[in-house]
Order: C-alpha cells, then structure tokens, then sequence
C-alpha cells in the first residue's frame, strides 16, 4: 500500500486535467452540457464530470490504497464522506471550482486538491487553469506560488489591520435569511467587501496577502480543505466559529480565516454574530 | 423618428464607424503591449508580493493612459482626453466633460485591485462623449480577448477574440429574491452602507468584483440583473452605462435622473427596466 501521495505529481494531474477536459469546454457550453442540481444557479457541468474522472483514474492508479473522495463521487455515493473521518490516505478533489462563474463564461475558477492522512489535512493544491499556475502547501513547508516554469515564491498572508481597514470576502449565501441580513449589516464595518463565488480564488487571494479575511457557512471538504491548510502555511489564523480546529470530517459550524488570532476575535465578536 | 435621424447624423459627422473600429484597436494595442506582459509579472523575489503586485498595475495603468492618448490625440487633435492621470493633473477635464465638442474617457485597467491580486477579472474602458452625452463606449476584456462596443441607438455587441459578434440584452425582469446583483458600497458612509449591505440579503445571489467593466458587461449580458455603485468618476462608468442602455437597461441616479458625462456625484443603479430600477432604489438603496 502507498503510504503517501506525491504532492508534485499530484498537482501536474490537476493541470493535465484541466487542460484536457475543462479549458476546452470553456465559454463553448451547450444548454444540455448545463444542468441544475440543488438550485438552477448551483450547476454541474460535463467539464467537473469527465475531469474528475480523469482525475480519479489516474489517482487510482498511482496510489491505489488512497480513498478517493470528490464533489461528483460523493453525489453517486453520499457514504463516501463519512469514510474521510478515518480513512489512513484520502484525495479529496474539486474539479471546477466556481461553477457558476465557469458556466457564466467568467475565468474565475479552479482545480483543487488536499491529501488527508490520519485525519488531517497534510497537503493542499489550488491550479489556476487560466493564469496556469498552483499555489501549494504542505503541512509544515509552507504556502507557495508555483509555475510551471519551475518558478516558485512563498507565499505570506496579510499583516494585521484595524476592522475599518480590512478587506476580505464573505460567502453569506448558505446563512439563514435572517442572520445573512445582520452579517451583511455587520461587514459594511469593514473597508470594502468582494465576492469571487469561488473558493479557490478567494484562498488564492487571502494566501498572496491581498486580503485579510474569508468568512463561509457550508463547509464541504473539497471547497476547503486545501485553502485552509494553504492559509495557516501562510500564517494565517484559521478556525471554526467556536473556535475549534477545520477538520476533514467537518461539514459544518462555519469557517473564518484571518491574518491572526487577535483579527479574527475581532471579526469573530464584530461581524460573525452567529 | 425625424428627431432620432437628427441625433444619429450629428454624431455621425463626428464619429465614423472607422473610427469606432480604430478605438477598439487602440485599446486592444495598449492591453497588448502594456497591461497583459505586467499581469501576475512580479518581478523580484525580495519584494513582497502584495507590495511589487501594486507597482506593477500602477506601472500598467500609467502607461496604458499613455499610449492610447497619444494614438487619440494624433487621429483627433482638437479632443479632450480624460483619464485619470489627467484628471490628477488638472481636475478641470472632468466637469469639461459636460460640454466638450468631442471627448474621450479612458479607464485603462479597471479593477487594479484584481490584477495586483492577480484575479483575472479586470477590464481595459473608452468611452466617446460628444456635447456632454455619451455616443460610443468600449469595454475590452485583455485576458480573454472580448470587446464589448457600444454605439448610440445602434445597440451593444460582443466580439470574441475570434471575431464571433453577439447582440447583448439584458436579463428579464425577475422578483427581487430571484436577481443577481451586486453594490459597490465601499465609497458610502454610514448608515447607507451597512443599510444597503444589509439589504443584499433580499436578492437570491450577490457578486462583489470590484471590477465595473466586468459588472457593466455583465448586467447587459443578462449575467447580473442588477449593480450599483456610489462613487461617480466618468472613466468607471460612462462606457458600461451606455451598453447597458443600448441593451435595452435601464439606469439613473438615485435620484431618478438620467447620468451624464462630467458627473461625479448621486449614486447609481443600472437594472433591467424602469420598474425593477424603482424596486431596486427602494428596497435596496432605501434612502
């Protein structure tokens, strides 16, 4: 059995995928290639379907005692979740990342990765199939900017700021009508909000220092688990709103990134008043 | 109709189609040259990255104002050119704008925060103005090749890098808990922004870009039903306006009254038609 997964061969798997199945399908959509699924504005498309196939042979392939876990398995087989809690390896992939900008003909979307062993989040990959390039982590080795050149640079969050003076993103979307209405309320205490609705971007953004905060609700493993762990290598404070570690098993109970512990107390009593 | 023909041949007379086609290659050249080679280009590895990002887009913007005022100034030597380099110079060119003869008004990289972010979401603007009224505007996206022209009474269209030309309109009125909107408040002071914030709340999905380009051609593709934005600065919103009117939108300051080049104060909505645009000033301005 592999005990490990090669964080380098894993992130060139996310790239070639990409290049095969979701760059050529970009801005060339079908209406039939787009279909609803828990809303009208929550689409799936042939491109997340056939690259995470891909994806997931070829994971299968090079490390067969990995589980695997993606957005589209997990749609034909809910149980696959609940195994990520104990599994010893697991490859947790979101193919298209940003559905609604890709459908949309916006290219503000991405490919992610992470690698759970004995569950934790040991590695996390986001490709840019636009800018092609990675940003990166490994448990302990720090957040990189990578491309395919060879060219690498660390990455750094922001340094803390005063709440009037911060700029991040919230996801509201996935709040009670109610509580979405007081946060939004709440964030205008911030310098100025923006809204990627992708995940990957908005982790990209928050690990290169551009903005100071993220704020989500819904928290499925493959939207997450890689730009958390990206953010806390780049020295960012990262946690649940109870203040409890993000794990892998975790669906819920909200998720807040910020520069440190002391900003994200501040964001945690000003704006998350859940 | 005889008023129509009136407006169209005074324009005419001042605007070629030759011309429209020569700006448009204008703004292409400069994104080209200038904008595209500095984009996620950060240059050494002892700056950090936030801070040479910020050079580098001040560095795209400045000289992508260059280049396209001196290709303006040569093709129509007695114009006004407005950017804002020139209006840091001389803060006249902009209520000029309200009378010029023929004027133009450029945005060269709309969105900086995205491009020192390295989002690609960002959007190269032109836009025409003749006796104090918006005739032509161009909107040029530089990372997938997309221009968006727009020509008074004539319509708004989208040409692809491959030369494929669509029609734009806007999205059919919907409920408000049914729209995709977005509203710049981060230039309004309480209570407006933490009330219209909060407001957000009431549409079905929001989108915060800060990009103006890429919401102005979003809302007249029918991506967005609605955006507004506080701060009036004439290179941020005379072009995507007048594409969103020609298809077929609607937008007036909060006050109701139309917005015209030379303008810098009221806030603005841009929604698909009149009476989504009141259901927008009032439940989600609310002043």
């Amino acid at each position: 059995m592999t005990a490990t997964v090669n964080v380098t061969v894993l992130a060139d798997l996310l790239r070639r995928a990409a290049k095969a199945e979701i760059l050529p399908r970009f801005r060339r959509l079908g209406q039939d290639e787009v279909r609803a699924k828990s809303e009208a504005t929550d689409l799936v498309t042939e491109a997340d379907e056939q690259a995470e196939r891909m994806i997931k042979a070829e994971a299968e392939r090079l490390w067969p005692g990995a589980l695997f876990v993606g957005e589209e398995s997990v749609a034909a087989e809910p149980d696959l979740l609940g195994r990520l809690a104990d599994a010893d390896l697991a490859i947790v992939v979101d193919p298209v990342d940003g559905t609604f900008n890709f459908a949309a003909g916006i290219p503000a979307f991405g490919v992610m990765a992470s690698v759970i062993s004995g569950g934790e989040t040991v590695a996390g990959i986001i490709y840019d199939p636009m800018g092609d390039d990675w940003v990166m982590a490994e448990k302990g080795g720090g957040a990189w900017l990578r491309r395919p050149d060879g060219e690498a640079r660390r990455l750094r969050a922001a340094e803390p700021v005063a709440l009037d003076q911060m700029v991040g993103m919230a996801s509201t979307g996935y709040l009670p009508q109610e509580k979405r209405a007081e946060i939004l309320g709440n964030l205008a205490k911030v310098r100025f909000l923006t809204n990627y609705r992708c995940a990957a971007h908005e982790y990209r953004t928050l690990a290169g220092g551009h903005v100071h905060y993220l704020m989500y609700n819904k928290l499925m493993p493959w939207d997450h688990l890689a730009g958390t762990l990206i953010s806390q290598e780049a020295g960012a404070h990262a946690a649940r709103f109870d203040g409890s570690p993000y794990l892998p098993h975790h669906l819920d109970g909200g998720l807040l990134v910020a520069p440190d512990e002391a900003s994200w107390e501040v964001l945690r009593r000003e704006v998350v008043t859940i | 109709m005889q008023a129509d023909h009136c407006i169209k041949d005074k324009f005419r007379m001042t605007i070629s189609d030759t011309d429209i086609l020569f700006l448009g290659e204008c703004v292409r050249e400069a994104a080209r040259i200038e904008i595209m080679p500095r984009f996620r280009n950060l240059g050494a590895a002892d700056v950090s990255e936030k801070t040479s990002a910020i050079d580098v887009v001040t560095q795209a913007d400045l000289l992508a104002e260059h280049r396209i005022t001196a290709a303006l100034k040569e093709r129509f030597p007695a114009a006004l050119v407005v950017g804002e380099e020139a209006y840091d110079a001389d803060k006249s060119v902009v209520p000029a704008l309200a009378d010029a003869e023929l004027a133009f008004v450029i945005d060269p990289v709309d969105g900086t925060f995205n491009f020192a972010a390295g989002f690609p979401v960002f959007g190269t603007m032109l836009a025409v103005t003749v006796k104090g009224e918006t005739v032509a505007g161009i909107i040029y996206d530089p990372v997938l090749g997309d221009t968006v022209t727009a020509i008074k009474g004539a319509g708004a269209f989208l040409t692809r890098w491959d030369g494929q030309s669509s029609r734009l309109k806007v999205a059919e009125p919907a409920a408000l808990n049914q729209m995709v909107g977005g509203f710049s408040w981060g230039h309004m002071e309480d209570p407006d922004r933490s009330r219209i914030s909060a407001n957000m709340a009431k549409a079905r999905m929001t989108f915060a870009f800060n990009c103006s380009a890429y919401e102005y051609w979003m809302a007249a593709s029918g991506k967005m039903h609605f955006i507004g934005h506080a701060k009036l600065m004439p290179w941020d919103h005379l072009a995507g306006v007048l594409a969103h009117q020609e298809a077929g939108g609607h937008t007036a300051k909060f006050d109701g009254t139309p917005y015209r080049p030379g303008e810098t104060t009221g806030g603005i909505i841009s929604a698909p038609d009149k009476e989504s645009w009141q259901l927008i000033r009032r439940e989600i301005v609310g002043i």
